[in-house]
This record gives structure tokens, sequence and C-alpha cells, in this order.
């Protein structure tokens, strides 16, 4: 367990039991395992995920035809029988592989012996052959290496990826959140209505309609933001003279228009961002337009809420799932440690391992293998008690650290670095050792993350968000989000993963509009992105201050010099 | 945050158990907040984290305490190893509050996806009450909890809230309570705060996610404790093996809806549409592997399969006379047809054969 501070470890998956783990780890080198496990006629959870990463890896068309092909052949020729005393025993397979670079090109490795393409065959076992015999079969199966088999080909373009080689026509993005945009774009979003759903379900018609007489007047406030003729986003009305708060990264182009409740279309046009929150405020012309009363309060976890659109029903209903946090990493302190793995932790202290470097209790002088103890003045047992309070306090903020050190009890006192100084330092680390150019969302390497949605691109980094269970589509973020009260609480901002919706509280958003309702029209910076960027100047004042200092010793030595010339 | 005294627990439990009337109906959203926010207060300590380390890999799942020393309920799969081995016998698992403690694997019924583990060390642990699998009823209000993605001490465990849509107990029960990776192992409580199942899968539909019925581990008690380990997860893959949705290539302007669709469960997609252009087919069934069978557990309202004639508890032996190869090869061979289409379907009811056949309706 030696990335719990880095890119938390992906769990276990149970796509329908046929697991497909995937690990990223950061020691010493990143890793994606792939583990098909468990009887290859495994069935649905198994062809999901199959489905689901041959579309993210960008394959499309070919790949999938066959894929759809072999399992359809694969499962009308009756192997997976019905009888129960008969069964055979299944047959467990075990698939690893590793994808390394050690300096001389990417290679893939199973149970530390290099593997080449073309053994692949052999390795995967009898669900591999299977497959190939089906595309062979079809008659349009190439064999190994020849682009006729989805899973290798899978490997492979994932190899590719990972090493930045993939996509020319994307530099410099990450690449595996650019397969993953392509694989939204092919629309993973399910069927969503409640028409379609059982009288059983919380989204079928009988159950959203409880809600009917509560979402009214936040409906009437809330638009459809279209981008080029298609619907992008919502809005939520702010001003009744045609001002609306909507999604800033799914109108940064194109022509907008956005669409009234009553059906009426009205150009709009971007006037003010918050790149913190990804708001960005649209104006349309417009005037006596129904605003939304925005409430700027708390809401607990266990409160019941639903995301609203122009229609009668909302989108989804669900609950507050976790209390606002920031997403931020520049808001979060951070001492610059790495936890001690493979210790036994005996709820005393946390062992540090190693030390970042530049980080603030490098120089502070704390040393690997010091215990820490209490964290100003509160025991820290375990690593996640110390993450707990230690980004729970500002970047800069004084920090007391209480330590064991050969057996002696010290203590010290320094300003916290912030969470992105920390993760910077080591992701730069990770990426001149792996040659890997970015490292990948946590979302692009666990399948059942985007399982049955349509996620938006910009999903993190807000200074303050609440977490709910809202299942929107991508293109429904920027509307109004209701309590039981019919109360706007929150506005959405990111369809994140399938069980995460973020959402801007109430408290944040008429913060950001005390500017506009003063008459100026533009969104005011929140605190914590104030106490950033101040922290940043002075930072920046203190190096320029150095610069002058040395530049002034500069000019002094050399008038001096200067000096000794003229008297000669 | 600090521990419940499981004594008050299992005090405002008790008060509970005498409703008999279920809940689901009759409440109005705030009485079914008040009891979302009692249940988060109570039950939330409860949930845990596991973690399985072998060497420098970490798999991560979740569970719940159900007992004053510590016993945990979790999915066989979270404990299972990876490589079809025994599997780990000890595990770390990590409290809300970021406390880790040291755990023993008990047993695991690989057939339903459950299996139990003990913390090690200490008595007094917030814990909550198993409901009695009687008392599940189908459509009640339910809570999900558990560590989608692996521990993070700054989120906590969140909270999702759906319906239990099928809650048969011979398969999995279902809910449109959103689960994801992570997940797995941990509880689904009814609104009075008592597990009524365990996460175990999902599918591509987000009102899809499969959870271990309760009553699984009532039966299961005395061999998970005994420390049994049994069944393979081939059945369990079959049981799970149920159709999923194509994904439709771009959403269609919703045409005005038919009143009589409104009663379809998310469940039955067998005649799921092809990427292609062809016509979707609608059959209107959910099938689960139940005792090695294929079994219908649940005909939609106003379905094909309904005016048919088919019923719930019918195990299916046949397609139009040729042995039906799985729930997935069922679905495959109904995907095959189209709307108008009629198919016939040998079935097992009451330990009777009969054939019944079904016009395909158009899935719309």
């Amino acid at each position: 367990m030696k990335s719990r501070f880095f890119i938390p470890v992906i769990a276990v998956v149970a796509a329908g039991g046929a697991a497909l783990s995937l690990h990223a780890q950061d020691q010493p080198k990143p890793k994606l395992e792939f583990k098909f496990n468990g009887d290859p006629r495994g069935g649905a959870a198994m062809e999901e995920t199959l489905r689901k990463m041959i579309e993210r890896m960008g394959l499309g068309g070919e790949a999938r035809e066959q894929l759809d092909q072999a399992l359809e052949q694969w499962k009308q020729s009756g192997e997976g029988g019905r009888g129960t005393q008969q069964q055979q025993a299944p047959q467990q397979q075990q698939f690893r592989f590793e994808f390394k670079d050690d300096g001389s090109g990417p290679k893939m490795f199973r149970n530390g012996k290099e593997v080449k393409p073309e053994d692949l065959g052999d390795l995967m076992g009898p669900m591999q052959k299977q497959l190939e015999e089906m595309f062979k079969q079809q008659g349009g199966g190439e064999g190994p290496g020849n682009g006729g088999n989805p899973l290798e080909e899978m490997m492979k373009e994932l190899q590719k990826r990972m090493q930045g080689g993939g996509d020319p026509g994307a530099p410099g993005a990450n690449p595996l959140e650019d397969l993953m945009k392509r694989a939204q774009k092919g629309g993973l979003g399910g069927p969503r209505t409640g028409r379609e759903r059982s009288r059983f379900s919380k989204q079928h018609t009988a159950a959203l309609a409880e809600w009917r007489p509560l979402t009214k007047a936040a409906r009437e406030s809330t638009v459809r933001v279209l981008r080029d003729g298609e619907q992008v986003a919502l809005g939520t009305i702010v001003s009744a003279d045609g001002y609306a708060l909507t999604k800033a990264s799914e109108v940064d182009k194109g022509s907008l228009e956005v669409e009234f409740e009553n059906g009426r279309i009205v150009t709009a046009k971007v006037v003010d961002k918050m790149d913190a929150y990804d708001l960005a405020l649209l104006k349309v012309e417009a005037n006596g337009l129904p605003v939304g009363s925005i409430v700027p309060e708390e809401v607990a976890v266990g409160t019941l809420v639903a995301a609203v659109s122009v229609d009668e029903d909302p989108l989804a209903t669900g609950v507050i799932s976790v209390p606002a946090r920031s997403l931020s990493e520049k808001t979060k302190g951070a001492l610059g440690i790495e936890f001690k793995m493979d210790v036994e932790l005996d709820g005393t202290g946390v062992p540090i391992g190693k030390l970042v470097t530049g980080c603030a209790a490098e120089k502070a002088g704390l040393k690997p293998d010091d215990k820490i103890m209490a964290v100003n003045g509160q025991a820290v047992p375990y690593p996640a008690t110390l993450m707990r309070i230690v980004s729970a306090l500002k970047p800069g903020d004084p920090v007391k650290v209480r330590y064991e050190r050969e057996g002696k009890e010290a203590e010290l006192e320094f300003p916290l670095s912030s969470r992105e100084e920390l993760l910077k330092v080591r992701q730069e680390a990770i990426l001149k050792e792996t040659g890997m150019k970015q490292l990948p969302d946590r979302r692009a390497l666990d399948p059942t993350a985007q399982m049955g949605s349509s996620l938006s691109g910009n999903a993190s980094g807000y200074p303050k968000a609440v977490q709910s269970d809202l299942t929107i589509d991508a293109n429904e973020c920027g509307g109004p989000v209701v309590d039981v009260d019919g109360r706007i609480v929150a506005i959405t901002i990111a369809r994140a993963e399938r069980v995460s919706t973020y959402m801007v509280p109430g408290k944040v958003v008429s913060d950001l509009l005390s500017d506009l309702k003063s008459g100026k029209f533009t969104l005011a910076k929140d605190e914590d992105t104030l106490r950033g960027e101040l922290r940043e100047s002075e930072q920046e004042l203190k190096k320029a201050e150095e610069a002058l200092k040395e530049a002034e010793a500069r000019r002094s030595s050399a008038a001096e010099q200067l000096k000794k010339f003229e008297k000669k | 945050m600090t521990m419940l005294p499981p004594s008050a627990v299992r005090g405002l439990a008790a008060a509970f158990t005498v409703l008999t009337v279920p809940a689901v109906f009759a409440d109005t959203l705030k009485e079914r907040q008040a009891k979302v926010l009692s249940v988060v207060e109570k039950a939330r300590p409860a949930v845990v984290c596991i973690q399985s380390r072998s060497g420098a890999a970490m798999g991560s799942g979740s569970g719940v305490i159900v007992s004053n020393d510590g016993i945990i309920l979790t999915a066989a799969h979270v404990v299972d190893g990876t490589g079809g081995g025994k599997g780990p016998t000890e595990v770390i698992v990590v409290l809300n509050d970021g406390r880790e403690v040291k755990a023993k694997v008990l047993g695991r019924d690989r057939n339903r996806d459950a299996a139990m583990v003990k913390i090690e060390q200490g008595s007094e642990w917030a814990h909550v009450e198993m409901a009695k699998a009687e008392t599940v009823e189908q459509g009640e209000w339910c809570i999900a909890m558990g560590h989608p993605g692996g521990f993070d001490p700054q989120r906590g465990a969140p909270v999702r809230v759906g319906r239990l849509w099928q809650n048969n107990d011979k398969a999995y029960y279902r809910s449109d309570c959103t689960v994801s990776g992570g997940d797995s192992g941990g509880p689904l409580f009814d609104l009075d705060g008592r597990v009524i199942g365990i996460h175990s899968s999902i599918s591509m539909d987000l009102a899809e996610n499969r959870h271990v019925p309760i009553g699984v581990f009532h039966d299961d008690w005395e061999r998970l404790m005994k420390g049994d380990s049994w069944g393979n997860m081939n059945k369990l893959l079959s049981g799970s093996e149920d159709l999923t949705p194509k994904k439709k290539e771009k959403p269609e302007p919703k045409a005005a809806p038919k009143p009589e669709k409104g009663d379809t469960p998310p469940g039955p997609r067998e005649p799921a549409p092809q990427p292609s252009a062809k016509t979707a087919v609608w059959l209107g069934i959910v099938m689960d592997v139940v005792d090695g069978n294929i079994t219908v557990t649940e005909v939609a309202d106003g379905s094909p399969a309904q005016k048919a004639g088919l019923e719930l508890e019918d195990v299916i032996l046949k397609i139009d006379g040729k042995a039906a190869g799985g729930t997935g090869d069922i679905a495959a061979r109904v995907r095959g047809a189209s709307p108008g289409d009629a198919v016939t379907f040998t079935v097992r009811r009451k330990g009777k054969e009969q054939d019944i056949s079904v016009t395909l309706a158009e899935r719309k």
C-alpha cells in the first residue's frame, strides 16, 4: 500500500462479478493492472467493461463490431450450459500486465517477465482464444498483432497513450482524459426519463411528482443553454434584467443562446467568468425575468434535493452525500511528507517515509523515520487522521508538529506548504521517472466511476463544493438544486462520477453575486481564492525583493570596481 | 468523530421494529428526509473501508459493522483474493474517522457474494442492526453508503438515496442508489437504519445497482462464523449476467410519452437497441440465476411477456426449442429478433413444463 498519499488506489471493482481491477500506483512507477477474474463465460459485466474500455481507447467502430459479433456467437454457442450438477468448476484466470518504460522504450510485463505483443494470445487464456476463434470464424480476424484483437489492441493503445504517443491531434492534453471525452461523445448516458422507469424506482413519474409543487419557482428561473443550437448546460437566472449563471467550460466557444421555460430562445453572451468555480455569467437581452432566490445556508448530509430543469418533473432526485468541502489542492495545507509503508501502525503516530523536496517538513528539518505524534496538539494515530487535520489548515498557516526521533520527543513549528506544491513535486518526479507526459485522471482509471453517465470534463478544483448523488447528465450542469421547501440551495457545477455530482453551495453563489446586486455585474472572488492570490503575490514579492537586493549588491560591487578604474 | 454508544443504536432500532406498514408509500418528503438524516447520523460510524493488501497491490472495498464485537458484513469478492486463490486471511479496516484496525476474514459464500470479517480486538464498536429479510419491501426507500474509489479522509462515506425496485431474496436486490468501484461490500440501509443489503455489482444503467439480500447473511450466519468458504464465482457471474442497455448514439428528442409505458421496470432491457439502426425489441422481464436455474424475477407491467403469460419464478429452459445457455444467451436471441416476431419460451412452472409464445413488441 504505497500510494495512499497520491493517486488513490482504484478498488477491486465488481462489475457484475467479473472483476476487472485497475490499480494505479505511484511506486516505483505507475502501473496499470488488468485482472480478468473468474470464468470467461462470466458475461455481461465483462462485456460492458470491455466495451467501455474499447470506447475509451477510441478504437470505436471496428473493434466494437468485432466484440459484438464475438460475444453474440459466444453466447449463442450455448457454451455456458445451464446444468448445475455437471457444471465444471470455473477456471480462475489471472492476467496481470504492467507497463513500464526503463528508458529503452515502453515494455509490457507479466509476473515480472517481459511480454511481447505476439505472446499475448497464449497468455490471455481461454477467453482470449475463444475470442480469437470467433474472429477467425467471422473471416475478419487477422490474428494477433494485426488489429484483429480488441483486447490486445486495447492494451497496446493504452500503453501507447500512457507514453504520450497517442492521438497527435491533442497536443499536451492528458491522453486518458481525452479518451474519456471521446467515450462520452459516444453517448454513454443511459435512459433516464421517469417514464422508462419501474413504478418502484425513484425516477418514476409518480415519485418525481412529489417534487412538482416544490420546483415550480426554480423551474421558471432556469434556462437551457445552447451552444451552436445544442444544449450544453443549464443556467440559473440571477437578475431580472437578463443575467444567468452557467457552467463556464461549456460556453467557452461557439454561438450561445438560452431557451426559457416557455420555449423562447434568445441570443446570449458571456460577460464574466469565475475560473475557480467554473462559473460564467451570461447576459441575454430580456427584462422582467423570474429570479431564482438562492438561500445562503449550508445543507446537511442527508438533506433531500432535486435537480431542476425547465420541465415539470425534476431531472433527478437525490440527497446531499458529502458536506461542503474544498476540491482545490491550492487551499489545503500539507506538511510535505510521504508516509512510511509496510510498517505496522500501532496507533501512536505516523512514521515518515520520505520528505518531499522543497516542501515545509523538509525545510523545517524533519527526517525520514521520524514518527509524527501530534499536529497542533491533536494526536495523529493514523495517516488518515493526519491528512484530515493538516488539509483542513491553510497553506502558510503555522503548524506545531510533535514527533519522536530515536526515542526522544520534540516539537517543531513551521508554516505549511500547500497540497498543490506537494503534488506538483511528486508528479514531476513520477513523470520524469516514467517518461509519461501527464498523469491520468482518477476517473480514467476506474471504469465503474463512469458507468452509466456522461461526465463533465471540468469536474474538480472547486474551492468549495457540495457532493450529491443527483444523476444528471454533463449537459445539465448550471441549473438550480432545490430542497424539500423548494428553496434553491445550490447550483450544479459538474457531473463528476457515477456516484457524484458536485454543486456550488448557495452561500458561495450568493457571496459571488453580491457585486451583481450592487449593479457592478461582475462575479466577486471568494475568500479562498483571494487568500491564495495574496499568498502567491506575497511569495512573488519576496522573490522580487531578493532579486532587488541581489541587483543592488551587484550594482554596488560594479560601481566599486569602476571607481578603481577611474582612480587609475 | 464520536462513536455512538451501541446500546443507543440498539434501543433506537428496537423502537422501530414494531413498524409493520412499510413507511415507503405513506410518507411525505419531509418525513422521509427526517429519517434519512437520522440514519446518516447513527449508521455512518458503522460503515468501514476494507483494504486487502498483497505485496504492493491493494484492493479496497467497503463493509458495515453489525455487532458490538466488530463483526463486519461485506461482499465475498472484496476478500476473495485476486487469482482464485484462497484470498487474504487478514485485512485492514479503516473506520469512518480514519482509525485503522486489523481484522480477520471469517467465511465467504461465493455463490451469493457474501462474506464476513471480524475486527480482531476490542469491543463496543459502533454498529447497526440487520433487517429481517421478510421486512424488506419492494419500492421502499433505501440509503447506500460505502467508500467509492477507496478511503478519502476529507470525504468520508458518501450517502446515496434511492428505492429498492426489486427485492427477490433468491437473486440480487436491485436499487437505484448509485454505487461504484470501492463501494463493494458496503451497506444498503432501510429508512430505519437497518442493513437490508450489501453492494455487489452494477451495470451500465445508473438504476441497476445490485445488492446481496440481507437474508443471505442470516441463512449463512453459522457457516460464515465458523470460517467456511464455499461456492464459486461462476454462479455469481451467471447470476449477474442479465442485460445491460446498449447506449443510444445520441439521446433522441422524446416523443409524447404513452401512459402505459409508465410501468416499465428499469431492468428488463433484453431487447436492447443495437447501436445500428435495427429496431429495438421489447420482451419485458428481468432474469436471475436462482439455484442454478434461469428464473424470471421481474415481469414488467404491460409488457409482451406479461401479456403472453410469463410469470415470476418461471424457470426458462428453452427458447424456440433450443436449450437456453444462460441469461445472456436468452438476451442475445431475443435481441436478434424483430418486433412482431413470436418467440417460444419453454418454462418450468411448479414442476410442469409448458410452452409460452411471446410476440415481441417494439421498445420505444
